[in-house]
């Protein structure tokens, strides 16, 4: 029995194994050198796989709020920049009101400069962004102020309460208390919340939520619906239609009045509303730059579990190379060695 | 009392025997290569009349390091068979970078209900987020096939290695019968042993076996579980194949001599070797696995499940974006796998490719008019859908059998599995190459034993040439002593 001799078949096929085993090495070594990955993911990291996998699920999520918030973010800008241009309206039709209260053709200037609001009015607040009107709540498909919005219902409120179409000679015989009493009533009653979504918006009370994490949705959007907007058109509808420049000098003050004080209110509303926005756009910010923040640090997270040190695979490389070409020289040498040749 | 001609028959009989060896050396030299030669001696006797003879040819062997390598070699070949089923199972998860694991697809469903969310009136994104969900049901579908085509494989495999058992048993037998009917008789033995070992070798690839020498050195084979395969005669190992396999099918057992040993609770089972390792494969690693797509097949049509919004609601829950192939009745859970990964489909109703409107995932009403959510049409209605993607970060209940805990979101469900099978391939992996290990190992322990050296002959082939010269100068001077004494007469 030769316990300590080797055969020749052991002694081959073990060289033979060596060669393999290191050449199959080096190509799984060349292969995380090139990419900086393992080369089998669920081999080298077995139960883990379910974490790189959660993590880039999360990664993704991440991702699609970043990008779903920042453009939010824009339409947010969007709807700011409207309300100022609407406010910037109200003030200087304010200021134009206060000086033709008492002009000579007072009547006729304020028709004028409301006309010209109502319409800078309309079209800021049928903003669209991306196909959607951005002041529309979720009714986001159509613009918020129709072409035919209110109109009508003015008109009819009037014949109503003075029994007299506004285009009639009549209207100067209107008094300034008849003129308050309908302004206050009946006309007010058009643009009451109620009155306002009925005849002139078709905006949702509510917006489109936007997702400032998994479990968190803020609210920066902004509808026509708000009650800032319904007493500038108020404000404007009064000074451009109402008895059509031939009222009288203390109706058109009655109507010049309330004008004035709707104005005053609505600004204050519209600003009540731009800095609830604002305070919600913050608020996104600031979980986008969180996101951001953890979105990179999760980055990190699948980076370490699933890459492998380049320097360590690089001498592993040149490692098995050295052993294989020693393997090479073992195998020639070896195989030259042989009794038979020297017999 | 010594004579010259008794000289002379040693060295003639020196010449046989130099002949015999160099012919041993010969035979031991060209068998070098075959890993299933055992090297044979020449053994010397005295003859009775004078001279030296040769008795038999001897064999080298170690029935201890062979049960060893028997050993080894059944354990190598279980546990390769079962990295193989296993890493065939994990290519469904493939790279978690590919992002082609059900995982992935369940995590991309949530963001692209998200970006819906953010802007419901899209009709762009509704199609998107449809086809986000064929994806989850195509990767199902696909998974659940890969399953059970690793299922019909291993029944396959079960298949070919019974047959290959039967047929080396019957190979057996004709080989122990030869060593049973020498035994005690002067016939050289030699090459039926080497027939019967090689025998076990490639037996004990398909099953783990242990073996009993008896008299006349008949061998006996059990499987490691104890049940008899050869005892005289072969018996009989049985299994019939299933043709086809789907979620609900239950392979056939293996029966050994009407004793089942293995695919299914046996009690002898078989321990080691391929067939076993196929058996579990088919029975418990793919069952399971099968188990956790079922489940997860099952979470999501739960999931986005519509209620009667009816005051009071007074009809069933009904099957929404996803369907139990065409039937809107939510699946039921059962500890058993019911290939519903397979069935799992998109709602026609939302398919554009199937004239379906993707809009219903905003709006509800899969189940008819009384499961609409959107009541009033609003084209951004987005609560349904803030509702649908919050229900993949809620805990829903999952079945024990799964072995991935009762309770989980729908993500860490399917990562979970996803993990599960992975860890399965990463420890399979490890065993298997101990094994391979212990198998090399063991091989070359008795290879040393029985293995050919063939400087070792070559250097015996010169002792003997000398031997043999020696022999014959030997007759010559005996040749020339005979022709001195002749010429000494003459």
């Amino acid at each position: 029995m030769r316990t300590d001799g080797i055969s020749t078949l052991n002694m081959s096929s073990l060289l033979r194994s060596t060669v393999m085993s290191a050449q199959s090495r080096l190509s799984i070594a060349q292969i995380e050198v090139s990419t900086g990955r393992h080369s089998d993911m669920g081999l080298t990291l077995g139960t883990s796989v379910r974490t790189t996998i959660g993590l880039r699920g999360e990664l993704d999520e991440l991702q699609q709020m970043i990008d779903g918030g920042k453009l939010a973010g824009i339409r947010a800008e969007l709807t700011q920049s409207a309300m100022d241009s609407i406010s910037k309206i109200a003030s200087s039709f304010m200021s134009t009101l206060t000086g033709a209260r008492t002009a000579t053709n007072g009547q006729a200037l304020a028709r004028q400069a409301a006309t010209a609001a109502m319409q800078s009015l309309r079209e800021l607040l049928n903003t669209s962004y991306e196909g959607q009107y951005i002041f529309g709540g979720l009714n986001s498909q159509s613009p918020p102020i129709p072409d035919n919005a209110g109109g009508a219902t003015v008109d009819d409120a009037f014949l109503a309460s003075f029994g007299m179409t506004q285009s009639d000679a009549t209207v100067s015989g209107i008094s300034g208390g008849d003129m308050k009493a309908f302004l206050d009533g009946p006309f007010n009653d058009l643009f009451s919340p109620a009155g306002w979504s009925q005849n002139w918006t078709t905006a949702s009370e509510t917006g489109v939520l936007t997702r400032a994490g998994s479990f968190r949705t803020v609210d920066i959007s902004v509808s026509a619906r708000n009650s800032g907007f319904a007493g500038i058109a108020q404000a404007l509808t009064m000074a451009m239609s109402l008895g059509e420049d031939k009222l009288g000098d203390a109706a058109f003050e009655a109507i010049a009045d309330k004008s004035l004080s709707l104005l005053g209110n609505a600004v204050i509303d519209i600003g009540a509303e731009q800095s609830r926005a604002g305070l919600a756009q913050s608020e996104l910010k600031k979980a986008i730059d969180h996101m951001t923040i953890k979105s990179a640090a999760l980055a990190k997270a699948v980076q370490s579990l699933e890459s492998v040190d380049p320097f360590e695979a690089a001498t592993r490389v040149t490692d098995l190379m050295n052993q294989l070409e020693i393997s090479y020289t073992i195998t020639g040498r070896l195989s030259g060695l042989s009794l038979a040749k020297y017999i | 009392m010594a004579t010259l001609s008794s000289a002379l028959n040693y060295a003639v009989s020196g010449l046989s025997v130099a002949s015999a060896q160099s012919a041993a050396a010969a035979r031991n030299i060209a068998f070098a290569q075959d890993t299933n030669y055992s090297r044979r001696t020449a053994d010397i006797v005295s003859l009775p009349g004078g001279g030296a003879g040769i008795s038999a040819f001897s064999r080298s062997a170690d029935k201890l390091l062979l049960d060893q390598l028997l050993a080894a070699t059944s354990r190598a070949a279980g546990r390769d068979a079962a990295l193989d089923s296993i890493s065939r199972l994990s290519q469904t998860i493939s790279d978690p970078q590919d992002g082609t694991s059900v995982a992935a697809h369940v995590a991309n469903l949530q963001v692209s209900l998200r970006s819906f969310e953010a802007d419901p009136s899209s009709p762009l994104l509704a199609s998107a987020s449809v086809t986000a969900a064929k994806s989850v049901s195509t990767a199902l579908n696909e998974a659940s096939d890969a399953v059970q085509s690793v299922r019909q494989q291993a029944d396959d495999g079960m298949a070919a290695s019974v047959g290959r058992i039967n047929t080396l048993l019957g190979q057996f037998k004709v080989a122990n019968d030869a060593v049973v009917r020498g035994s005690g008789t002067v016939s050289d033995l030699a090459d039926s042993l080497d027939q019967r070992d090689r025998i076990l070798k490639s037996l004990s690839e398909e099953l783990g076996i242990r073996t009993t020498t008896r008299s006349n050195n008949d061998l006996a084979i059990y499987t490691d579980g104890g049940v008899t395969l050869f005892e005289g005669t072969a018996r009989k190992v049985e299994f019939a194949p299933t043709a086809a396999f789907d979620a609900t099918t239950q392979g056939a057992a293996v029966y050994v001599d009407g004793v089942k040993i293995t695919g299914g609770p046996s009690p002898m089972p078989a321990l080691t070797g391929k067939l076993a390792a196929l058996a579990e494969i088919r029975d418990t690693i793919s069952n399971t696995f099968q188990l956790q797509l079922d489940e997860t097949a099952r979470g999501l049509i739960t999931m986005f499940a519509e209620k009667d919004q009816g005051t009071p609601s007074a009809l069933p829950d009904v099957a929404g974006l996803f369907t139990d192939g065409s039937s809107t009745a939510l699946p039921l859970s059962s500890g058993m796998p019911s290939g519903l990964a397979s069935r799992i489909r998109v709602n026609t109703l939302a398919d554009p490719a199937t004239g379906g409107n993707p809009a219903l995932l905003r709006d509800g009403g899969f189940g008819g008019p009384s499961y609409i959510y959107n009541t009033a049409a609003t084209p951004s209605f987005q609560s349904r859908l803030t509702q649908l993607q919050g229900s993949f970060d809620e805990q829903l209940p999952f079945q024990s059998e799964a072995r991935l805990g009762t309770s989980a979101t729908i993500k860490s469900f399917s990562a979970g599995s996803a993990g599960w099978i992975e860890s399965l391939r990463q420890s399979a992996n490890m065993a298997r190459e101990t094994g391979l290990a212990q198998k090399t190992r063991s091989a070359e322990a008795l290879s040393r034993v029985t293995g050919v050296n063939i400087d070792e002959e070559m250097s015996a082939i010169l002792d003997l040439e000398k031997s043999y010269q020696a022999s014959a100068k030997i007759i010559a001077a005996i040749d020339s002593m005979l022709n001195s004494l002749m010429e000494a007469i003459r």
